[in-house]
C-alpha cells in the first residue's frame, strides 16, 4: 500500500512529471526538422578541425557556397 | 605510492596528446601559393558508426552506475566505471558524440527552422537528465568522460569556500548561455569547439586547446573537477533534475550519528551540514526576506535584459560573418595594416564589401533580441539564487545537496554507519 505523500514530496513529483511533459515536447521539437545540423554548421570533420574558425581556403568558400544556395531554396 | 601511480597515469595520459600538439606547432599546414591542390582527406569511418549502439551502452552504463551508488554503495564500482567510461566515450569514441555537446544539437533543433536532430542524439541528451530526474546525477558519477578524466586525477582535492565555489559556479550559466545564443544565431558549436579534453581523447588540437586541457587537469589535482564545477553547461541541466530527483544517494545506510566524516571526504562542498542553532530564525524573517526577493525579481530580470541587449554588439563578435565584416571596413578605412587569410579570401570571391555588411547587420539584429534573452536568464538565475541564499534551511544530519553532489560515492568509505555492516 502506497504511503501518504507529504506537501514537499507531492510538489516534487509534480515538478517530476511537469519537467518529463518538458522534454517531451523538447524531443518532438528537436526531432520535426528534416535538415541535418552539419547542413547550417558544416559540422563534419571540417569543424572539428582546430582550423576551422580561421580557414580560408578557397575550398572551404567553395563548399560553403552549395549549402547557401540550398539554405536560399528551403527559404 | 597509490598516489604515485595516479600521478604517472596521468603523466602517461597527457604526454602524447601534449608531444602531437607540439609537434603540430613545429611544422604548420604550408601556404601553397602555386596552382597545387590540396588532396581530398579521407576520413575513415568511425569503428561504430551506429549511434544507436552508442546510445545503448550509454543507457547500460546509467544503469550500472545507478546501480553501484544505490545497491552496492560502492566507490570502487563507481572508479571502475569511470575507467570504462573514459576509455569508450573518450579515447574510443573521441569524445563524439557527448551528452554535455549533444545539447547544442538539440538546442539547433529547437532554434533553426527546418533543422532536426537523430533519435540517437536526442536520446544521448535526454537519457542522462532523465536518470538525473529519478536518481541525482549518476551520470556525472562515472559515465561522463569528461568527468571521469577529472575523477582519475584528483588525488589531492582540497576544499575551497562554498562562497567561492558558489561565485566561480555562475560561470557555467554565462557558458551555456552563450552556447545556446551561439547555436541560435549560427555561430557555431562552443561547447564543442571549446572543449578541453577532446583534443586529449584525440590527440591532437590546437596547441592552445591542449594547454587548456592540460592546465585544467593540473588544477582538477588540487580542486576537484573544475571542469564540472565551473564551466559545465550540461551540469547545469542535470543539477536541475536531480534537485527534484525521486530518489538520491544517501550517506549512512542508517541513522547518522553527526561524526562529520563525510563531510570532510568531499571535494564539492556538496554535502550540507546540520544547521547551526546560532543560525535557526523565526521563519516569518525568511518569508518576509523571499518575499521582497520575488518581488524584486523582475527588476532583476529587467535590468539584466537590458544590459544583454546593449552588448549585442561585443557579442555578436562571436559570429565569425560579423569579425570578417568588421576586418573588412577596418582594413578599407586604413584603420588596419595589412590583410588576414579571411580577408584575403573574401576579397578573392564575388561577394563585395557592402553586401558583407549586410549580412552583418542582419546578425545583429539577431543579437539584439538574443542578448536580452541572454541577459534576462542570467538575471532569473541571479535571482534565483538570491531566493535560495534568503533562508536557512532546518536540517539535523549531514545531508547531500540534491543539486550539487556528483554521486561519485567519495563519503562512502568514510562514514562509520556504512562500514560497520561490511566488517560485520
Amino acid at each position: 500500500m502506497d504511503k501518504q505523500l507529504n506537501r514537499h514530496e507531492f510538489f516534487q513529483s509534480v515538478a517530476r512529471g511537469g519537467i518529463m511533459a518538458g522534454l517531451v515536447g523538447v524531443g518532438a521539437a528537436a526531432l520535426h526538422g528534416t535538415r541535418e545540423v552539419s547542413e547550417c554548421f558544416n559540422h563534419n570533420y571540417c569543424s572539428s578541425c582546430w582550423a576551422f574558425d580561421g580557414c580560408g581556403l578557397p575550398e572551404k568558400v567553395a563548399d560553403a557556397q552549395p549549402v547557401k544556395a540550398k539554405e536560399g531554396e528551403v527559404s | 605510492m597509490r598516489q604515485f601511480k595516479s600521478i604517472a597515469v596521468s603523466t602517461l595520459l597527457l604526454v602524447p596528446a601534449l608531444v602531437s600538439g607540439a609537434a603540430e606547432m613545429r611544422f604548420p599546414p604550408p601556404d601553397f601559393q602555386t596552382s597545387y591542390k590540396l588532396p581530398d582527406l579521407y576520413v575513415p569511418p568511425s569503428a561504430s558508426s551506429n549511434g544507436m549502439w552508442d546510445a545503448i551502452i550509454l543507457f547500460l552504463a546509467l544503469a550500472a552506475t545507478t546501480w553501484m551508488v544505490f545497491k552496492a554503495r560502492s566507490r570502487k564500482g563507481l572508479f571502475i566505471l569511470s575507467i570504462f567510461s573514459l576509455a569508450y566515450f573518450g579515447f574510443y569514441r573521441t569524445g563524439c558524440i557527448c551528452p554535455v555537446g549533444s545539447t547544442q544539437n538539440v538546442m539547433a533543433g529547437i532554434f533553426l527552422p527546418d533543422v532536426g536532430v537523430s533519435v540517437a542524439v536526442l536520446s544521448f541528451f535526454v537519457m542522462p537528465l532523465l536518470f538525473s530526474l529519478f536518481f541525482g546525477r549518476v551520470f556525472c558519477a562515472s559515465v561522463c568522460p569528461l568527468g571521469a578524466m577529472q575523477e582519475l586525477v584528483a588525488i589531492a582535492p582540497i576544499r575551497i569556500s562554498p562562497a567561492l565555489d558558489r561565485t566561480l559556479g555562475l560561470g557555467r550559466y554565462i557558458y551555456l548561455g552563450l552556447a545556446v545564443l551561439g547555436v541560435a544565431t549560427g555561430s557555431g558549436f562552443f561547447i564543442c569547439r571549446y572543449d578541453p579534453f577532446v583534443g586529449i581523447y584525440r590527440l591532437g588540437h590546437s596547441y592552445g586547446m591542449i594547454m587548456a586541457g592540460a592546465v585544467i587537469l593540473v588544477l582538477g589535482v588540487f580542486v576537484a573537477r573544475p571542469y564540472c564545477r565551473f564551466l559545465c553547461p550540461y551540469g547545469i541541466l542535470l543539477g536541475w533534475m536531480s534537485r527534484f530527483s525521486k530518489w538520491h544517494l544517501d550517506i549512512p545506510p542508517s541513522p547518522c550519528v553527526n561524526c562529520r566524516l563525510c563531510e570532510n571526504s568531499c571535494p564539492y562542498n556538496a554535502i550540507d551540514m546540520p544547521t547551526p542553532q546560532h543560525l535557526v530564525e523565526n521563519p516569518e524573517v525568511g518569508k518576509k526576506r523571499i518575499r521582497g526577493l520575488v518581488f524584486a525579481s523582475p527588476v532583476i530580470i529587467a535590468v539584466g535584459a537590458i544590459a544583454g541587449y546593449s552588448m549585442y554588439e561585443p557579442l555578436s563578435r562571436i559570429h565569425p560573418t560579423v569579425t570578417l565584416s568588421e576586418r573588412i571596413a577596418a582594413e578599407d578605412a586604413g584603420v588596419v595594416t595589412g590583410d588576414t587569410l579571411e580577408s584575403r579570401t573574401f576579397r578573392a570571391g564575388g561577394q563585395t564589401a557592402a553586401q558583407l555588411n549586410t549580412e552583418a547587420n542582419g546578425i545583429r539584429e539577431k543579437f539584439k533580441t538574443g542578448g536580452m534573452w541572454l541577459g534576462g536568464f542570467l538575471g532569473l538565475i541571479i535571482s534565483l539564487k538570491l531566493i535560495g541564499l534568503s533562508t536557512v534551511p532546518k536540517r539535523e544530519i549531514y545531508t547531500p545537496h540534491k543539486e550539487t553532489c556528483f554521486s561519485c560515492g567519495r563519503c562512502y568509505p568514510y562514514c562509520p554507519v556504512e562500514a560497520v555492516p561490511k566488517r560485520a
